[in-house]
């Protein structure tokens, strides 16, 4: 038996590296993301707070190795999304275990502050009602749909963020929309029943 | 690429805008973030004037690092801390509960924290500038903040987030098994790091655990391969240059070998 002769490992070059962002650029610019993206994700209001952190800490800690290949927002929510995923195998629960009863925080809707109580309970009441669409769907088929059509990233984006190919990005796409749109027909049935 | 119908754009627009941090949010959630980073920056330059960390800033790392790579007693300081400090406020701030959410907002926002010095050797409390700002938050958001006493009382250090303790565990088991001089137990408890994780949050480290592993059990150009694999991906990771050492030595072992057989051939 043979082994080739000779340390191919001081060979292992360095990569060309982009300049890296410091870490306080890269919390200004995603946190509103972030911090969205995980209460549509499925974390309950409760520890949505806990699982941004560790989206930071991990950022801060990699950040370092950040290569430039991808852009930033991209890295980030790989990061999160891999913290997500952590979140509900540790709770036990799935996203569509999400208590949608949940109210949104009308504190956190702070978009609408200029608009009016009227315009904020509004909103609140469309974030009720879709996550408790989103609570609907499948782990993999809300985490596509939720980049795709809030963070409105590309399938290319969604690819490398959830380590599946484009088309299955597309496939998860296509089926989250069209359930996503039978859960909302359903919704709204059950509502007029409701109606007396 | 949206074929959905009017209603549900209209509750995605909804979300789109919605549910900005606000000012006060942005500070505490920077603050919490990076007094973990600070904290558990420390507690690794307490448990090792010995472990050759790069940055302060590694969180995760450094108590994994410690506990997997690093000597006897570096490790089992780190875990029993681990171990036996109950959880702190440290972690954490308050979930955001109504109470809070409706709290005044913070005066000023909050600076950057300096990273932790990798010099010193005693456990230190938080920076001045630090204790300082929670003061401050603690006095705006008394409903909110939980952490203010224990940053002025505890300079106990903290390790990882609880949220990683899984991985770690399973990641020390077979740094364990690796030091018990069994690399194929060690692979096997990495595979059932993937079967359980996929690709966790310890990614870095498990790669390089593999890697040694696997020069270790089977020198060769797929052992060698996967540790060039690492480096390439991760080359200022604090882990590499054990990853090298360990390999080049499973090198060195293979190519002393290879003379012996040759030295035998006819």
């Amino acid at each position: 038996m043979r082994f080739p002769a000779g340390n191919a490992l001081a060979a292992a070059v360095l990569p060309n590296r982009a300049a890296v962002p410091d870490f306080d650029s890269v919390y200004e610019a995603n946190l509103d993301f972030v911090w969205r993206a995980v209460r549509r994700m499925g974390v309950r209001a409760a520890d949505a707070d806990d699982v941004v952190q560790e989206v930071f800490v991990i950022v801060h800690r990699r950040l370092a190795e950040f290569e430039g290949r991808a852009q930033i927002k991209t890295w980030v929510f790989k990061i999160l999304v891999h913290v997500v995923r952590h979140y509900w195998r540790t709770h036990q629960r799935k996203p569509g275990d999400q208590a949608t009863e949940e109210p949104a925080d009308m504190q956190a809707l702070t978009a609408d502050h200029e608009q009016g109580p009227a315009a904020t309970l509004e909103r609140v009441e469309a974030l009720r009602i879709l996550d408790r669409l989103l609570a609907t769907l499948d782990e993999d088929k809300r985490e596509v749909f939720v980049l795709a059509e809030i963070e409105q990233m590309t399938a290319a984006q969604i690819a490398e963020i959830v380590e599946a190919n484009v088309n299955t990005v597309a496939s998860r796409l296509r089926t989250a929309r069209q359930e996503f749109e039978k859960a909302l027909l359903r919704f709204r049935a059950h509502e007029l029943r409701r109606q007396p | 690429m949206n074929d959905l119908g009017p209603e549900v754009q209209a509750l995605l627009e909804a979300a789109r805008g919605a549910e900005t941090p606000t000012r006060a949010d942005r500070a505490r959630i920077k603050h919490a973030v990076l007094l973990r980073v600070a904290t558990v920056g420390a507690a690794s330059t307490v448990a090792g004037g010995a472990v050759a960390m790069t940055l302060a800033t590694k969180v995760t790392v450094a108590a994994l690092t410690v506990a997997v790579l690093g000597g006897g007693s570096v490790s089992l300081w780190a875990w029993h801390e681990r171990a036996t400090t109950p959880p702190t406020a440290l972690h954490r701030t308050a979930p955001r509960h109504a109470a809070a959410r409706v709290a005044p907002a913070l005066p000023r926002p909050v600076a950057v924290v300096p990273e932790a010095p990798v010099e010193e050797t005693r456990p230190k409390a938080p920076p001045p500038e630090l204790r300082h700002r929670d003061v401050a938050r603690s006095e705006a958001r008394p409903a909110a903040t939980v952490s203010a006493p224990a940053v002025e009382q505890a300079p106990t250090p903290i390790a990882a987030p609880d949220s990683l303790d899984p991985e770690l565990t399973v990641l020390r088991q077979a740094q364990e098994d690796l030091r018990a001089g069994l690399p194929a137990q060690t692979l096997r408890r990495l595979a059932e790091y993937d079967r359980r994780f996929g690709k966790g949050v310890l990614q870095e480290e498990r790669r390089a655990i593999g890697a040694i592993a696997l020069c270790q059990a089977h020198p060769g150009p797929a052992a060698q391969a996967q540790a060039e694999r690492f480096l390439r991906a991760v080359p200022q990771s604090p882990l590499a240059g054990r990853v090298r050492s360990a390999c080049q030595k499973s090198d060195e072992a293979a190519k002393q070998f290879n003379e012996t057989e040759s030295a035998r051939e006819p």
